[in-house]
């Protein structure tokens, strides 16, 4: 599969290039130009011409893009004047969690979906199959913050069982109280099961009319057993792929939950850079995301190939 | 008979000329759609929502341009059936002109979205080789930006207005409908009615807009419904993230996220009508793309027989 | 008929529900199997034979049930049978073979696997043991080094490998009866040889009863001891197979034997088609159902279905006016005297000639297409097509012939070698005056389903190749679409329906139309019935004769099937592995083959007469075709020839002039003298 592997990851290269053009681009818009919008609006005239001359912005674009993207791969996302910080450095603290949210929605959400979804499939516009359907509806329709909230209410202020607002501490702070991250987890992970379930239902229902499902009940197998070693392994290469699609969506719910329920991730970074208008960090933040997406997409893809032996025949 | 769950083939034994005397496969999509229950309810539910949205405002007048800091969150009552906002605005009214902005942005940002990405992915797929797998990749790198972060970052730069907020979704809503037409336009363009045009002498351009694009019409219409739905809540997240339209003008994510922040007053009249509304918008065009998508289907099994 | 049968059918009616439409797919049917034996159930599409199987198995599809009617094996009824109890008779007691063996396998499962699953859901073993039974289930069916190739993937197998692969799960836990639904329609013939060869073995190695399901006449006649005939969802006759193949009482049955292309050829006349569709199943129909389209029907027949009648020893037909034999005239021995046809000797003019034709295809593998290598497809072909003259192209799948006929019309550029059209080289020319010139010469595809715009009317369908070439006003296409429906004996009122709303056989009409708009000199028809039932593959055969004949256009047939290409033929090309092997006249080629390659061929082809086909079982072309990557040196038959020696692997022989009547083979060891 190295062949497989070398040419998807080419293709990660030029996206990741992609989202590094895309960010720079963005730094092209920026009101005023890159050195106001960044400095602020009352730095002088020398600070911004100090500011332009020390980033490279008095260079022609190309060279430009050369000295940020320089800057980029050496870890040098940039500085925010607004937080005193390097922007890696708040990030380095962010990501992790962010990671854990996504990470611990993505996994709750195939262990939850991928049987729900089989289950959809085998009973086929039937009752069951219909409730799923129109809960999973529900949850993927309800603008997530609203979602958030609800649950908060319930659980927290009626039950009084999870905390309403996440740890703020670091990763380690996180990790040692759970019960904080109950809450953004479960509200990220309902949005996901949504779009998993659905995913998985209409999947399965593909693979549940193949001639080979057939075979496997002429064999004498039951139900369970055609489901379970039949339509789930047949099934799970879609899956897998739509994870890699799904995750953008994600991550964008992440950012909504994390506002929310205040979790010091990367979206919430996001979030409060984009109210105080804090440029370097937006743009740094958008390339770490874009970059990690992309490179979620290239686990999936790689993962796709090991479970299918088509491909992996492909060498 | 639990398991197999065939899409049954037209039965065999009926001769395909006995079913209804010169369909059009656009007629008996329809005819597929009508049967669908559940599509109907969500062609339903989207009507009531625009007559309400648009109509409604003709039949019951309130003032939604100025405040009225006298009646703020007044419960629903005499004068003003779902009572009033925090600044003074009647609910209702205002559930009707937030309506408008959500459906218009939506409807437009879909429209835009899909046109422009069917044209893309089309010309990819058509052409094939290197151009296909340059345009590809800008279309990967853009769904690398989750949907939110590059909303957020283009309103920052664009202040928010009704204009901006149609281009700023269709923006990032086109890479999906690329996608999906490329894809489709590759199995299209191999079909073997689009070799038989080319024996006869079509060029590229005849086979794409005669038998290529026409036939890809299914797919293109399931997703400007799943669009949308989708924009409506790209809409919702974007105003309680603060990147909604100005006031006075208002939509119902706006509405939704300020009613949120009484949450704990008991002010329910502030978060459930607009709430509901934008579920049961969603869910209604997800309802009708679902059936789109089954009865353009079911289309093509009935050809394939 | 013994008392206690294996298997004991009694008027099993089936039901499939779609939509608000119910069709009484099956339809009171009444059969039985006996240990060791073989029954033969034969039918058209839509005849309800493979849901009688599938009936037997509980395996219908969605919306099917068995309405009415027991199913005893053993004594045992199927029909009420708990889910519990029926998964112990599938598998244990009955094993089924479907058609497709791509499909029928699990993509993501080692073939070892599949077949070790099915040992162990009836067998208490462990799981090392059943795959110890797997491979010895393999090695019975003659899957090469199996202990090997259980790791293998279905794809990693060719088709007859992997139906192999598809007996051995159905034989994993040996059981008493046997379903092969169409078990060789997706092989080759000489693989499906192979296959059947495979099927009786174990047939008598396991003293199992085993019903054949298939459309094939030939099929049935060599392997199958007695034949049952399905029509709209019955059985109308039964009989032991020389009883049957000989003796038959229903018309049905005559009109299929009538319809075989072979034995229009052996008779020296024109194939008889059988008029009309099979009935819309859709309601019940209490009268024969055949009456319609039968030849001798009565108003009886009209009004009520005739009972059975029972005839010698088991032979049962419904039918109210049989077919009376006054003496045994069918099972024309070969040796009849086919009276050539006249082929107007060298004549006529070329229309189009190939020169070294070469095509080599990429090719490309797994979800990225990466190109590993390339396709040998069209290895330096060179022929001629004459004028009013039809060139019928042989060969399995993979040979070849379907490449040239896209080259020819145009589908497809040639690597290398002229193709020359009245002396211009197509595959030189560009633009307009290839578009031109290509008017001439149309493509008729084997699925027109697939080939006609679903959005399209049947009329703009037929007037398109004249509004690409802009060849007419609007006039004057509405007019010709007029005149080719006529031609084809279609309705005028058919050009404002859609495609799908036609039958398969109306629909091959419409592609023969289309393919005429432009008053070509040259139509490729590539396998023009090989979709259609035999009945209607006559009436099409007979269609495109009619038309050679009154407007004198050239064919270029293209065929896997032998007799199909021999009946409408004046000159066959054999091609193997993109090689042509033997070419010649029609009658020559095929009463005396040349090519080791062709012989084979034409003694694996079914032939509907039991006692020939029974002598013919011996007549195996072991192996399969070579790999087109990487053909083998010199010939490229070599590999499977029974009279290869070493100068074929090292030269290559040219195709070479043989006898008298302008054949030439490619072979060093011609079967006829020069």
């Amino acid at each position: 599969m190295t062949k497989f592997t070398l040419r998807r990851l080419g293709q990660s290269v030029l996206v990741v290039l992609g989202v590094t053009i895309v960010v720079f681009v963005f730094t092209r818009l920026l009101p005023g130009g890159p050195a106001r919008a960044i400095l602020g609006p009352r730095a002088t005239p020398a600070a911004i011409m100090a500011f332009d001359h020390a980033n490279g912005y008095d260079k022609p674009l190309v060279a430009q893009y050369w000295v940020w993207l320089t800057h980029l791969v050496t870890g040098d996302v940039g500085y925010s004047y607004k937080q005193n910080q390097t922007v890696s450095s708040l990030i380095a603290d962010r990501l992790p969690k962010t990671l854990l949210l996504v990470g611990a929605a993505n996994l709750i959400a195939l262990v939850v979906a991928v049987p729900l979804g089989l289950l959809q499939a085998v009973r086929r516009n039937r009752l069951t199959d219909y409730t799923v359907t129109g809960v999973a509806f529900v949850f993927y329709s309800m603008p997530l913050f609203w979602l958030s909230i609800l649950l908060v209410i319930f659980f927290s202020i009626d039950l009084g069982m999870f905390p309403p607002q996440a740890p703020q501490g670091g990763f380690g702070d996180v990790l040692a109280h759970p019960s904080g991250l109950v809450l953004p987890v479960l509200t990220l992970t309902l949005v996901t099961v949504a779009l998993f379930t659905r995913y998985t239902r209409s999947s399965a229902i593909e693979t549940l009319t193949q001639d080979h499902v057939r075979t496997a009940r002429a064999k004498g197998a039951s139900t369970t057993i055609v489901v379970l070693r039949h339509v789930l392994r047949n099934s799970l290469l879609p899956i897998i792929t739509m994870i890699g699609l799904t995750l953008p969506v994600v991550v964008s719910g992440a950012l909504v939950v994390e506002s929310v329920f205040n979790y010091p991730g990367m979206g919430l970074l996001f979030w409060n850079a984009a109210q105080t208008q804090d440029y370097p960090i937006l743009l740094g933040t958008t390339v770490v995301v874009g970059v990690a997406t992309a490179l979620g997409s290239l686990l999936a893809d790689l993962l796709y190939a090991v479970v299918d032996p088509r491909i992996r025949a492909a060498r | 008979m639990t398991l197999i769950e065939a899409q049954t083939p037209p039965p065999p034994g009926v001769p395909a000329a006995s079913r209804g005397a010169h369909e059009s496969p656009f007629r008996s999509a329809l005819k597929v759609f009508v049967q669908n229950r559940l599509a109907v309810v969500g062609l339903a539910l989207v009507v009531l929502i625009v007559v309400f949205s648009f109509a409604g405002p003709l039949v019951y007048h309130t003032d939604q341009v100025h405040t009225n800091l006298d009646q703020v969150t007044m419960a629903p009552g005499s004068g003003h059936p779902l009572g009033t906002d925090s600044v003074g605005y009647d609910e209702l009214g205002r559930l009707m002109v937030g309506g408008q902005t959500s459906l218009e942005v939506g409807l437009a940002a879909a429209v835009i979205a899909t046109l422009f990405g069917s044209v893309w992915g089309a010309i990819a797929g058509y052409a094939g080789g290197l151009l296909d797998g340059l345009m590809m990749r800008v279309t990967d790198v853009l769904l690398s930006i989750p949907t939110l972060f590059f909303l957020l970052l283009m309103a920052t730069i664009f202040r928010p207005s009704k204009p901006v907020l149609i281009i700023v979704i269709a923006m990032v809503s086109w890479l999906i409908p690329a996608r999906l037409i490329r894809g489709e336009t590759l199995t299209l363009k191999v079909r073997e009615y689009v070799q038989a045009a080319r024996g006869m002498g079509g060029g590229g351009l005849y086979n794409l807009f005669q038998h290529v694009l026409p036939n890809a019409i299914g797919t293109i219409a399931v997703n400007v419904t799943f669009q949308i739905a989708d924009a409506i809540l790209a809409i919702a997240a974007m105003s309680y993230l603060g990147l909604g339209v100005p006031p006075p003008e208002a939509d119902w994510g706006g509405m939704l996220s300020d009613g949120v922040n009484y949450s704990y007053s008991g002010y329910w009249w502030l978060i459930y009508p607009p709430g509901v509304a934008i579920v049961l918008t969603v869910v209604a065009f997800n309802f009708i793309g679902d059936a789109v998508r089954d009865s353009f289907e079911s289309r093509l099994r009935t050809v394939r027989g | 008929m013994t008392a206690n049968p294996l298997l004991r059918v009694e008027n099993l009616h089936t039901h499939i529900r779609s939509g608000d439409v119910t069709v009484h797919a099956v339809n009171g049917v009444d059969l039985h199997v006996d240990r060791g034996e073989v029954l033969g159930i034969v039918g058209e599409s839509g005849s309800g034979k493979t849901l009688t199987a599938l009936s037997v198995m509980r395996l219908l599809p969605h919306g099917g049930r068995v309405a009415e009617g027991r199913i005893l094996l053993d004594g045992r009824d199927l029909v009420p049978m708990e889910d519990k109890a029926l998964r112990h008779v599938r598998g244990a007691e009955v094993g089924m073979v479907f058609q497709d063996p791509l499909s029928s396998l699990n993509p993501t499962m080692t073939i070892g696997d599949q077949v070790a699953e099915a040992v162990r859901l009836h067998r208490p073993v462990s799981k090392k043991q059943a795959v110890l039974r797997a491979v010895e289930v393999l090695d019975q069916v003659g899957l090469p080094a199996a202990a090997r190739r259980i790791h293998d993937y279905p794809h990693h197998l060719s088709g007859g490998m992997r139906q192999r692969v598809m007996i051995a799960i159905a034989l994993a836990c040996e059981p008493k009866l046997l379903i092969a639904d169409e078990p060789t329609t997706a092989l080759d013939v000489t693989i499906q040889k192979q296959i059947l060869g495979v099927i009786d073995r174990l047939r008598r190695e396991l003293d199992m009863g085993v019903i054949l399901v298939t459309h094939d006449l030939g099929v049935v006649a060599g392997y199958a001891d007695r034949v049952a005939v399905m029509y709209a969802g019955r059985v109308v006759e039964t009989a032991t197979t020389d009883e049957l193949y000989g003796r038959e009482r229903h018309p049905y049955t005559t009109a299929l034997f009538e319809a075989l292309p072979e034995r229009a050829v052996n008779a020296g006349e024109p194939l008889r088609s059988i008029p009309g569709q099979p009935p819309d199943l859709s309601a019940p129909i209490t009268a024969c159902p055949f009456a319609p389209r039968c030849a001798h029907v009565t108003d009886r027949c009209r009004a009520e279905y005739p009972p059975a009648s029972v005839e010698g020893t088991g032979h049962v037909y419904h039918c109210f006016v049989p077919i009376e034999h006054v003496a045994a005239a069918p099972g024309a021995s070969a040796g009849r005297a086919v009276a050539p046809p006249p082929v107007s000797e060298r004549a006529a003019p070329v229309v189009v000639e190939l020169v070294d034709l070469y095509k080599e295809f990429p090719l490309n593998r797994g979800v990225l297409q990466r190109q590993v290598g390339t396709v040998s497809a069209v290895a330096g072909v060179s022929l001629s097509i004459r004028a009013g003259e039809t060139f019928g192209l042989v060969g399995e799948s993979g040979c070849g012939k379907t490449t040239i006929g896209r080259i020819l019309a145009g589908l497809e550029r040639p690597t290398s070698g002229q193709v020359l059209y009245h002396g211009d080289d197509l595959a030189g020319l560009r633009g307009a005056e290839r578009k031109r010139k290509l008017r001439g010469i149309q493509f008729m595809f084997q699925d027109s389903a697939a080939a006609m715009d679903p959005r399209m009317r049947a009329g703009s369908v037929l007037a398109e190749p004249m509004r690409v070439q802009r060849s007419a006003d609007r006039a004057a296409r509405q007019a010709r679409v007029e005149e080719l429906l006529d031609q084809v004996g279609m309705a005028r009122a058919a050009a404002r329906r859609y495609p799908h709303e036609f039958s398969g056989g109306q629909r091959q009409r419409l592609g023969l139309a289309r393919a005429l708009a432009l008053r070509p000199e040259l139509v490729v028809a590539d396998e023009p019935v090989s979709a259609l039932d035999v009945s209607i593959q006559a009436q099409i055969l007979n269609l495109m004769r009619d038309l050679q004949r009154d407007a004198g256009i050239s064919y270029v047939v293209i065929s896997h099937d032998l007799s199909v290409v021999r009946y409408i033929s004046d000159v066959i090309g054999v091609m193997y592995l993109g090689k042509l092997v033997e070419v010649g006249p029609a009658a020559t080629v095929y009463e005396s083959p040349a090519h080791p390659y062709t012989k084979a061929l034409i003694d694996t082809v079914p032939v509907a007469d039991p006692p020939i086909e029974r002598t013919r079982r011996a007549n195996v072309l072991h192996g399969e075709i070579a790999s087109a990557t990487n053909p083998p040196s010199g010939c490229r038959f070599r590999t499977r020839c029974p009279i290869a020696v070493d100068i074929c692997a090292t030269t290559e022989p040219p195709l070479a002039q043989l006898g008298p009547d302008a054949r030439r083979v490619a072979c060093h060891f011609p079967l006829t003298p020069r």
